[in-house]
């Protein structure tokens, strides 16, 4: 046998990785829905305040932390309680803003970054991306930064940006 | 058009009772009106735009913003007609609006909004301005017809300081008419001019408040025609509506101004018509001649 000959290898099978779980939970106060919910029930019964979406276990908002939800057009659609008080400002005034009103990559320096965060988001938003972290501020603000995990949440198909401690 | 209770409303979404009324208070919507007994009454058109906005929103703001987009989209549609002189077409629009609205706010939040476009657009002197003029004025005159009659409240004397159909207040002061109808008050309407015979509708109606709508005639007259009514039927608390342009607060009668919005000033008539809450009116309005207030029937009689 030549030495020289390329081993064979095993590679995963892309099919067979094992899916990530989906954590339902309420878009104001995070929590997870208390019972099983009737079929057509989508806001939470526990707040009342926000609707109950899905998210892999991998981006959902862990216990305390602030999220914001955003659409396909970048624009906001939900924030959290948390969120709510970390950016200043109540969800029924900035839902239809554009996300970038709000967080900007941290890194001021690096080029193009609002475009980085804009592509991370749009591919979430849209759906099937994986999921990314990146860190951010509140717009405009410095020495405040946020490592932000950002993936698909839905239905409909969004995009969710937990900010967490970095 | 169909309205539901909360408790109705509430099961329609899926949410209890204080949730509804939690989403009034941080979103102010859906916005109900109220039942005589002051209970909330929800149209079922808006519960049901916000139910399907509910299905496809991310959140309850972005739900309830698309829920308004659509309750909204009458407006453009009666705007549109209008510009386009199809005035079948605004008639089919304001069905729309009925269908999620009462009359009183389809007025308020589709055909004055509407007018106020059309009219900025155009300007109060022009044709298309004159052409959505008239069907208004004759739509609200078909809404008022269809009114049930008026119950056996007190009424009230509108008295017409409009230029003529064609001034912008006098579709505010028909829409008023309207509103005060449809509340249950008895209203006549009459021009601040006529004082010929005066005395006797008056003493047909004895309305127990008296509004000074639009701002076209001069004060001298307006002051002349309210003294005959001062005359006529005694001291009455004297209200303004739309008399733009002048001071919030008219020194030499004291009077204050309505609300702008015919719905709320409808209210405010009713309450004060009626009286039961004399001196609460008194201090949102702070009518100056409510300070001292007229003599009851009874105290006239003994």
């Amino acid at each position: 046998m030549s030495s020289n000959r390329p081993l064979l290898r095993l590679v995963p099978d892309p099919g067979s990785a094992e899916p990530v779980p989906q954590v339902s939970f309420c878009g104001h106060c995070g929590q997870a829905p208390p019972t099983p919910m009737a079929p057509l029930a989508r806001v939470c019964a526990r707040c009342g305040l926000g609707v109950v979406i899905s998210a892999g276990a991998d981006v959902a908002p862990r216990k305390g932390e602030a999220f914001v939800i955003v659409d396909r057009q970048l624009k906001l659609c939900g924030l959290s309680r948390g969120a709510e008080r970390v950016l200043g400002v109540d969800e029924p005034e900035a839902v239809h803003r554009h996300v970038s009103d709000f967080l900007e990559p941290a890194d001021a320096e690096a080029g193009q970054g609002d475009e980085l965060l804009q592509s991370i988001i749009a591919g979430a938003a849209i759906g099937g991306a994986e999921p990314r972290n990146i860190v951010v501020r509140p717009t405009g603000e410095y020495g405040v930064r946020y490592a932000a995990r950002v993936g698909s949440c839905g239905p409909p198909e969004g995009a969710l940006i937990v900010l967490g401690t970095v | 058009m169909r309205t539901l209770k909360t408790s109705e409303a509430a099961a329609v979404l899926n949410v209890s009772p204080n949730t509804l009324r939690a989403w009034e208070r941080r979103f102010g919507y859906p916005k109900p009106q109220r039942s005589p007994g002051k209970h909330r009454l929800y149209t079922l058109g808006e519960i049901a735009a916000l139910r399907d906005a509910l299905q496809e929103g991310l959140s309850i703001s972005s739900a309830i913003s698309r829920a308004r987009e659509s309750v909204a989209a009458d407006t453009h549609v009666l705007v549109g007609a209008l510009a386009a002189y199809e005035l079948e077409r605004a008639d089919a629009a304001m069905e729309g609006a009925l269908a999620l609205r009462s009359v009183e706010r389809s007025v308020e939040e589709v055909l004055l909004p509407s007018l106020e476009e059309i009219g900025d657009r155009n300007g109060t002197d022009s044709a298309p301005w004159a052409l959505a003029a008239r069907w208004a004025g004759e739509w609200l005159l078909r809404a008022q017809r269809l009114s049930p009659p008026p119950s056996s409240r007190p009424s009230v004397l509108l008295g017409d300081a409009t230029r003529d159909q064609l001034d912008p207040d006098a579709l505010a002061l028909r829409a008023l008419e309207l509103c005060t109808t449809r509340i249950g008050l008895r209203t006549v309407t009459l021009p601040v001019t006529g004082l010929a015979g005066l005395g006797d509708v008056l003493s047909a109606y004895e309305p127990r408040v008296v509004v000074i709508a639009g701002g076209e005639e001069v004060d001298d007259d307006v002051a002349r025609w309210a003294y005959r009514v001062r005359a006529s039927s005694g001291a009455l608390p004297v209200l303004l509506f739309r008399r733009g342009g002048r001071a919030d607060r008219t020194r030499t009668t004291g009077a204050r101004h309505l609300a702008s919005a015919p719905t709320i000033a409808a209210g405010q008539l009713l309450d004060l018509a009626e009286g039961s809450s004399r001196e609460s009116i008194a201090d949102d309005l702070e009518f100056d001649d409510l300070a001292t207030p007229a003599p009851s029937r009874r105290r006239l009689s003994a």
